[in-house]
């Protein structure tokens, strides 16, 4: 396929968190605003003045010191953090929004409280709570936490305008992106794909990494591209999949299944689209902060949520999407050390087989991954097995 | 003064007899305390046994179990869902 | 000891002295009791004469409290035996006792022994419970009492349920089926461990959560409640194991979990709504009415038993006359604020506070070998929960207060309902583990203060090489303590899976910090190295 013109400019990008794009809003008076959670809503850490910065550690290595911190025995996301942040990665920070959602993460976040990592006088780290279950009293729990611990610290701290008003502002902003992710994710969808799924985690990265208001030009034309990019003559994937799973902001990942013969569909882990790319409604009688909170706790499909049904339809969605997208099979990827995924990979790994008739490769893989042969093989045979189940499938019709 | 001797002699003797039977209960039960009997007993006799009665012992299979959606009581969101999961 | 008319020969006189006072202080030699290997007693402890009939009364009891579970029901019981695994480690129990009681003697002794032994007691209170009303033992039939049981996670605290007066009981599903399992038996858990990571689940979550979801894979826990409840405490792993668990009972599930962030006034709300939806789950699910009153008169009784564990925290913490000893004070504190309110505490609390008392009126010190003043930090192991006996008997070091023991401290205002709502979510949130492991670093931290607090010299710091939670903070502790200059002996421990790290490896983390750091000599050589790896 004809090459994206912007997406090598993407991935450099993705090189540095504090990268040319964040430079340049810094410049210009901006505050950034650091999180690493879906939870911590980045609509409202791109208010008027701010932009929000997901934080990853790109080209980590090994983190020596973070390990001194954390032992070997922590998520290296979480590691891999607090390492890049040792080394002055995340001094550009002027504020870190904390949730207490998963242990490391939240350990990392309370490291940049205790240690004078972040040089920056004035940087703090708020945390909120953000609840387990959805429905009833939770959303205006969840309101309440952002208002008290997101909100008021931006506003008392560096006077960063929190109005109904900058926060409507945000929300069309962030709308406006959601609308061309997505519809740069939709072509996806077609029976042949004209983006993959290594170009759709690229352009999905740096819409979370860099400022919105500075990347969505790039996104623009990206979608125009896309509306009259021709699929190959002769596909060079030989099944679909939908990558599922834990926090992954490692494009190469998603090349390294794309590598093996699979193409990736469909991002349904903690820096994917699926959801994450929802536009967020305002609806008659709410306040912009009570539609947002509503807006991610109802999309949210984090494996915190413990309400019965709830647990049980987030398998439903998976098997849901894997339909939409056409995929032949569920590759469920969990960061080692991820409590909460050890638990859902086992439990998507048995569900969607039987109950759905997914393929499903389920691995653990870390935050850098070094053993990338051993999950090629993995992969290889994962393609193998999807192609030898359609013959099977063909030869039975 | 015979019968009352004849039922003193009984009490006397129900209660020496109780009085050894009880000593000899304290004796027995002192020397499995004592000798740790009751442990040596069970970890060489009975848990043996009873682990290789569970080491054979056939269990459901929970990955059968169903796994219905739609299921105990829901909070759920009477406005459209953005994911299209329920109804409105 | 009355003087004889005549003089005995010297060897002679010192047996009789033994026999009668036990072997003194640093002569015991207790590790040449154990069996090679399987840590049995070639013969229990001589303690005395008097201290060695009252373990041997508090042994009748246990045994005639074990005849008591058995006469509840013969054949359920029997059945019980054959279909769970983890009913084997009860045939243990009462060698639990002893393990957790070794080397003690007079007030120690009787102070820690009536904590183990009511620990016991309600163990087989609860199995008799469960198996009057398990379908599993009645070919899948519910009987009335299977309506009126409640089931619910571990770290669910029995207090919030004292409001149903037609409820038979509510029991804590794994306290009886996992959760005591290591403590007295440590290789039956690890069949469970091992049955969840056989459908995948990695080998690096926490294993007590672990083999609560091993117990599902198993089909090893008890069906006696036509609900369950689950809760996020204490960590990320309870999170996931509800997981597997709703795929296991696959029946109406209420999910409630407490803020992380308790300090935070803005979530009491929340916490007490979530109560109020549990509460309101029975009445639907089960017919079960909630009773104000019923509540508040358990609550009442509840609250005695957190004032009189404020009293022994003072004892311990300014005197040398605390008679409880670190493993009992740590396992009775636990279990007892997770079951919540029964008649067996307030008994044990009134046998303890007489010894207690007869301590300081006499100046009796109950641990006469203490040679430091030790702080326990982080989770213990499960299985060498008398790990701190050991530390007594072998360096001196005395256990005075642990981390676990200082969670669920809150009275509960009972005149108005508001205060009382606000207490009870103080007291659901500040749960084991969690009271200090999230919601802040600063909870963590709580360890200086309570390092001055209780007057120490030492501090165990337990590193659960499982938790996330503990090891995300590990350097910033190991920088603390040498910046203060505490002495701290790190002591690895995989909580459940004694496979991980060894009990011989945790004493050799003590023994070459005293040998090397401190320079000091065991009291009791014996005990420095002996092999246990077969035992229970």
């Amino acid at each position: 396929m004809k090459d994206l013109k912007h997406l090598i400019y993407f991935e450099n990008l993705l090189q540095e968190v504090n990268n040319e794009l964040v430079r340049q809003a810094k410049e210009e008076g901006r505050l950034a605003l650091g999180y690493t959670c879906y939870f911590m809503p980045e609509v409202l850490l791109d208010l008027p003045g701010c932009f929000s910065v997901r934080l990853r550690a790109p080209r980590s290595t090994s983190p020596d010191i973070a390990t001194y911190y954390m032992t070997n025995r922590t998520c290296s996301y979480g590691r891999s953090l607090l390492e890049r942040a040792l080394e002055g990665g995340y001094n550009f920070l002027d504020a870190e929004m904390a949730t207490e959602t998963c242990t490391v993460t939240c350990r990392f976040q309370e490291h940049l409280q205790m240690m004078p990592v972040i040089q920056n006088p004035q940087f703090f780290c708020s945390f909120i709570d953000v609840p387990h279950k959805k429905g009833g009293t939770t959303y205006e729990h969840y309101r309440l936490q952002l208002q008290k611990h997101v909100l008021d610290p931006l506003r008392e701290t560096y006077g960063a305008d929190t109005s109904d008003e900058a926060i409507r502002a945000a929300i069309r902003e962030h709308n406006e992106l959601c609308r061309i992710v997505t519809e740069i994710g939709s072509f996806r969808k077609l029976e042949q794909p004209t983006v993959t799924g290594f170009e759709f985690a690229l352009i999905q990265l740096v819409s979370l990494c860099c400022p919105k208001y500075l990347i969505l030009p790039y996104l623009r034309e990206t979608l125009e591209e896309l509306k009259t990019r021709e699929p190959d003559l002769k596909p060079a994937y030989r099944c679909k999949v939908l990558l599922s799973g834990s926090e992954n902001d490692d494009p190469y990942f998603t090349k390294l299944i794309e590598d093996c013969g699979a193409l990736v569909v469909a991002d349904r882990h903690c820096y994917g689209s699926l959801p994450g790319r929802e536009p967020i409604e305002i609806r008659r009688g709410e306040t912009p902060l009570a539609a947002v909170a509503r807006h991610y706790l109802d999309t949210s499909m984090c494996p915190r949520f413990m309400n019965q049904d709830v647990m049980r339809e987030r398998k439903r969605y998976l098997a849901d999407l894997a339909r939409e997208y056409g995929a032949d099979g569920v590759v469920v990827e969990q960061m080692k050390f991820c409590e909460y995924w050890s638990y859902e990979r086992v439990v998507d790994t048995i569900v969607l087989q039987r109950d759905f008739g997914l393929p499903v490769c389920s691995i653990e893989k870390e935050y850098v991954n070094g053993a990338s042969g051993q999950l090629r093989t993995r992969f290889q045979a994962f393609v193998e097995s999807i192609e030898i189940k359609k013959l099977q499938e063909a030869g039975t019709r | 003064m015979e019968k009352k001797t004849g039922a003193a002699g009984k009490v006397f003797e129900v209660l020496w007899w109780t009085l050894q039977t009880a000593v000899a209960v304290y004796a027995v039960l002192f020397a499995i305390f004592y000798f740790d009997l009751d442990s040596k007993i069970i970890y060489r006799r009975i848990l043996p046994k009873l682990n290789a009665h569970y080491d054979n012992m056939r269990h459901r299979d929970i990955t059968k179990n169903p796994y219905a959606q739609n299921v105990g009581p829901a909070a759920r969101n009477p406005w459209p869902d953005p994911l299209g999961r329920h109804e409105p | 000891m009355r003087k004889l008319p005549f003089k005995l020969p010297e060897g002679l006189k010192k047996k009789a002295k033994e026999f009668w006072y036990g072997k003194p202080d640093g002569e015991r030699r207790l590790g040449e009791l154990y069996e090679d290997k399987t840590g049995l007693y070639k013969h229990r402890e001589w303690r005395g004469f008097a201290d060695t009939n009252y373990a041997f009364w508090v042994w009748l009891r246990a045994v005639g409290v074990a005849g008591k579970l058995a006469a509840s029901g013969p054949l359920p019981v029997a059945r019980a035996l054959m279909r769970y695994r983890w009913m084997s480690t009860y045939l243990t129990g009462i060698a639990w006792i002893d393990r957790g009681n070794e080397g003690l003697r007079g007030e120690a002794l009787r102070a820690s022994m009536e904590h183990f032994y009511a620990m016991f007691y309600d163990s087989v209170r609860q199995l008799i419970t469960q198996f009057q009303a398990d379908s599993h033992l009645r070919f899948g039939v519910r009987n009335r009492a299977w309506y009126k049981t409640l089931d619910h996670d571990e770290t669910i605290p029995g207090h919030l349920f004292y409001g149903f007066p037609e409820m038979k009981d509510d029991i804590l599903a794994q306290l009886t089926t996992c959760f005591l399992n290591p403590h007295v038996c440590r290789p039956t858990i690890t069949h469970y461990i091992d049955a969840v990571e056989s459908i995948g689940l990695p080998a690096d979550p926490c294993p007590l959560c672990a083999s609560e979801a091993g117990l599902c894979v198993l089909d090893d826990y008890p069906d006696f409640s036509p609900v369950f409840l689950t809760t996020n405490q204490a960590c990320d792993g309870s999170v996931g194991t509800s997981i597997i668990q709703d795929m296991y009972w696959n029946k109406p599930l209420y999910a409630m979990p407490q803020p992380m962030r308790f300090d935070d006034p803005d979530v009491q709300k929340f916490c007490i709504d979530e109560i109020k939806g549990a509460w309101k789950f029975i009445e639907d699910e089960t017919g079960m009415k909630f009773d104000l009153e019923t509540f508040k008169k358990k609550m009442a009784g509840y609250n005695q038993l957190t004032r009189f564990e404020r009293e022994k925290w003072d004892v311990a913490a300014n005197t040398p006359y605390n008679p409880v000893s670190g493993t009992a004070q740590a396992l009775y504190r636990i279990f007892y604020s997770e079951v919540g309110e029964r008649k067996i505490w307030h008994r044990t609390d009134a046998k303890v506070k007489k010894l207690m008392d007869r301590c300081i009126e006499k100046q009796i010190r109950p641990f006469p070998m203490t040679r430091h003043r030790a702080l326990v930090w982080s989770c213990a192991p499960l299985y060498y929960s008398y790990f701190p006996t050991w530390l007594y008997n072998c360096w001196g070091i005395q256990v005075v207060m642990n981390m676990d023991s200082l969670m669920s401290d809150r009275v509960v205002r009972l005149d108005n309902e508001d205060d009382m709502m606000d207490d009870l979510a103080h007291l659901f949130e500040w749960g084991p583990m969690r009271r200090m492991a999230v919601g802040g670093q600063q909870h963590i931290f709580e360890i200086w203060e309570n390092y001055e607090k209780f007057h120490c010299d030492l501090v165990i710091m337990f590193d659960q090489v499982a938790c996330k939670g503990m090891d995300g903070i590990h350097g910033v502790f190991e920088d603390e303590f040498r910046r203060r200059n505490i002495p701290a002996i790190w002591v690895p421990h995989e909580l459940m899976d004694h496979r991980t790290v060894e009990r011989a490896e945790m004493r050799r983390a003590v023994n070459d910090y005293m040998t090397t750091v401190m320079q000091e000599e065991p009291i009791d050589p014996s005990l420095v190295e002996f092999d246990d790896s077969m035992g229970w």
